[in-house]
């Protein structure tokens, strides 16, 4: 026993040790086009630079929407939008000149250019995507458990003499379960 | 006039796991007191010694009992049943002397439980067909030694083991020849007061007081509890002097069987065990529903060679089983519980308004508190005490859990039948006109240059598996029911780790999940308040 535990560890750690280092989010920078540079415009550079935000956040859900990744439930916002995906604080780009108004202010900004920003938004979209797995995995296990459980508690109670009908009813309600859970899937 | 020293009488169950909770064993794994003979582990304290688990050198598991105190009536008592046989008595195979002139009896190794903690989980008795099972075995054994001319005289759930289905009789330490105990005017400590028959306290006395210990023990088996309790020992003593049992408990059908066994003069008891073990055979035989209880599909014993007493009928662990998987599925329920309100009270009260960590703090605390308790509630119970394995098995699913932790976390696991083009970029050998620079930066996390976020994960979690004790806080038998200092010792150890994880959400994630880890295994698992008897001098005097 001792061996097989021992043996087990040692392989665990060359297996992490050896396999290639590559337990970090699916690199998709190379397959996906990302967006390279986020325009805004505005009266004040202020507000041109908000705008530019605003467009920036606005690539970035057409992006994630075209990767079928739900923006309900990651909640990228134009704060994380600026935090995260947009390189610096931008830079002033040339005025627009309008016919009889003042001249608008441009705001440039780039997008960061290392993909990283992409790849964090498809962990955080796996992320949840498992968490909602092992709520199913789990509420699954909570019910088996609690089946076990009163089955055990039960028989127990009653002095193992129904042991064979609670078995029968125990396997019945779980098939019930299974059978109704496949029905509405 | 007869004296009874209460100090050996008060070593009844409880007692003796209190003793077992506050000393602490002389020997050692890994010592070798006695030539050949490497002790493994301590498995009990007695009122006579210490036994320890130890292998020879040729490999035979056996227990070693190192004889202490009441160092002639041990001997005495052993030397009568050194050569005894019975499939129903644990075997004693030798008496040795230590360089120190210590004695040593070496013992058969009893793997499985011992009745008293059978009993201790259930409370209100067991099946009727399966405690008179138990009794055919324990029949056996005591016939076998009165047969030899031996009354045990300390019979006591103790001292009575159930393994592989069938039960073991041990503790042959009060043992003693029929023909001594007819001496009158000595001082004599006999047996454990719940089980004591009346006449012990005359000094005139014979295999009678097996049968009534006998009757005891199934009165106990039916109901779960002895007939008489009290405050004291002498209380005890003059109920099984003058009180009549409470019969009202046990199933009307056994009731004739007990009269008999608890009768207060020896005379009008059942005459052998035989006598007694008979009249249990009539009851369940006359029983329709406990005679066609389903029978335990276990390879019966081998044939005795007396067919006086009706074979025993091998029984099942199945309660055992049950039992554990029951106070299992019930641990496992609750910790999903609790874990769900520590993370929902955490989130609330330090989240700062995000819900973010809601999810994979929930997922993680209930993965590591599963990963705890699982195994240390399936480990034997003979093996409670620290051990590498036990350290070791820890850690490796602490490997898991830094892993589990990983994914839940979103990110991809490499594995060799997967697709890992995508990955490329990410392998050092494989990326061509990439600057190590570059590729460095994408393969460690940014706050942390010296591991790969896999070997960040699981050396984290797996150290926190690795140095604590954790099975301390699940064992039913632990001082306290919650710890506070326990949750300090985890917050402690998670914090020092801290710097194996590479970023602040991380970190957050690691140390709260194990932090709440610490809280979940105490709360969820049950928990047994000792009982402490106060052994106090007591002398009844006779006449």
């Amino acid at each position: 026993m001792m061996r097989s535990i021992l043996g087990i560890s040692a392989l665990t750690i060359i297996w992490v040790f050896c396999t290639p280092l590559s337990a970090q989010p699916r690199e998709l920078a190379n397959k996906v086009k990302l967006p390279r540079e986020a325009i805004g415009a505005g009266e004040t550079s202020e507000k041109a630079r908000v705008h530019a935000v605003k467009n920036a956040h606005d690539q970035v859900v057409k992006l994630m929407m075209a990767h079928n990744i739900d923006n309900e439930n990651l909640k990228i916002d134009e704060a994380y939008v600026e935090k995260h995906v947009l390189e610096n604080d931008g830079r002033s780009g040339e005025d627009i000149q309008l016919e009889n108004q003042d001249p608008l202010k441009q705001w440039v900004y780039n997008f960061r250019t290392d993909g990283a920003w992409w790849n964090e938004i498809v962990r955080q979209d796996r992320s949840v995507e498992r968490s909602a797995l092992m709520a199913r995995i789990m509420t699954g296990l909570s019910i088996l458990l609690l089946a076990g459980f009163g089955y055990i508690r039960l028989d127990e109670y009653t002095n193992r003499r129904f042991t064979t009908f609670l078995r029968v009813t125990g396997a019945i309600l779980v098939g019930a379960a299974v059978a109704g859970w496949w029905m509405i899937r | 006039m007869q004296r009874l020293s209460s100090s050996a009488i008060a070593h009844d169950t409880r007692a003796l796991n209190e003793e077992e909770s506050i000393m602490k064993f002389t020997y050692r794994s890994g010592q070798q007191p006695l030539t050949g003979y490497t002790i493994k582990r301590g498995i009990g304290l007695g009122g006579f010694g210490e036994v320890y688990f130890a292998v020879t050198d040729g490999g035979k598991e056996v227990a070693l009992k190192w004889i202490r105190a009441n160092h002639d009536i041990e001997m005495r008592g052993v030397q009568q049943c050194l050569n005894i046989k019975h499939t129903n008595l644990v075997h004693l195979y030798d008496v040795r002397e230590d360089k120190d002139g210590c004695h040593w009896l070496v013992m058969e190794y009893v793997a499985g439980e011992p009745l008293s903690t059978i009993l201790s989980r259930h409370p209100n008795g067991v099946a009727p067909e399966l405690a008179a099972q138990w009794f055919q075995g324990l029949a056996q054994a005591i016939h076998c030694l009165h047969e030899h001319g031996i009354v045990h005289r300390d019979l006591k759930p103790g001292n009575i083991f159930l393994e592989n289905g069938l039960i073991k009789v041990g503790d042959y330490g009060l043992c003693k020849f029929i023909a001594d105990s007819h001496h009158a005017g000595m001082t004599k400590d006999v047996g454990t007061v719940h089980y004591m028959a009346p006449e012990i306290s005359t000094g005139n006395y014979n295999r009678q007081i097996d049968i009534y210990a006998a009757g005891i023990l199934l009165y106990e088996m039916l109901t779960g509890h002895v007939p008489f309790e009290g405050e004291s020992a002498g209380e005890i003593l003059m109920k099984h002097l003058t009180a009549p049992p409470d019969l009202t408990k046990v199933p009307k059908e056994f009731k004739p069987v007990l009269e008999k066994a608890l009768e207060k003069n020896p005379a009008n008891r059942y005459q052998s065990i035989t006598e007694m073990a008979k009249a249990v055979t009539a009851v369940i035989n006359g029983n329709e529903q406990w005679r066609n209880a389903p029978a335990p599909a276990l390879t019966p014993p081998p044939k005795q060679a007396n067919p006086e007493i009706p074979m025993a009928i091998p029984v099942t662990p199945t309660m055992v089983f049950q039992q554990r998987w029951s106070d299992l599925t019930g641990t496992l329920l609750w910790s999903v519980m609790i874990a769900a309100v520590l993370a929902v009270g955490w989130t609330l009260f330090f989240g700062g308004g995000s819900y973010k960590n809601l999810t994979p703090l929930f997922f993680l605390t209930v993965a590591a508190s599963w990963c705890v308790l699982i195994p240390n509630k399936l480990w034997l119970p003979s093996a409670q005490e620290e051990s590498w394995t036990r350290r070791l098995l820890q850690m490796t699913l602490g490997f898991g859990v830094g892993v589990f932790a990983l994914w839940l976390e979103g990110y991809e696991m490499p594995m060799p039948w997967t697709d890992n083009a995508e990955l490329a970029v990410l392998k050092p050998w494989q990326a061509n006109g990439v600057a190590p620079e570059s590729w460095l930066k994408t393969i460690y996390p940014s706050e942390n240059t010296s591991m790969p976020m896999l070997a960040c994960f699981i050396s984290y979690f797996g150290l926190m598996f690795l140095v604590l004790r954790w099975w301390k806080t699940t064992e039913t038998n632990r001082s306290k029911r919650f710890s506070l200092l326990s949750v300090f010792a985890v917050g402690l150890w998670a914090y020092v780790l801290l710097f194996l994880l590479p970023n602040a959400h991380h970190r957050e994630l690691g140390f709260v999940s194990l932090l709440l880890t610490g809280v979940v295994c105490q709360v969820s698992s049950p928990w047994k308040e000792k009982v402490v008897i106060r052994k106090k001098k007591m002398r009844l005097a006779v006449a």
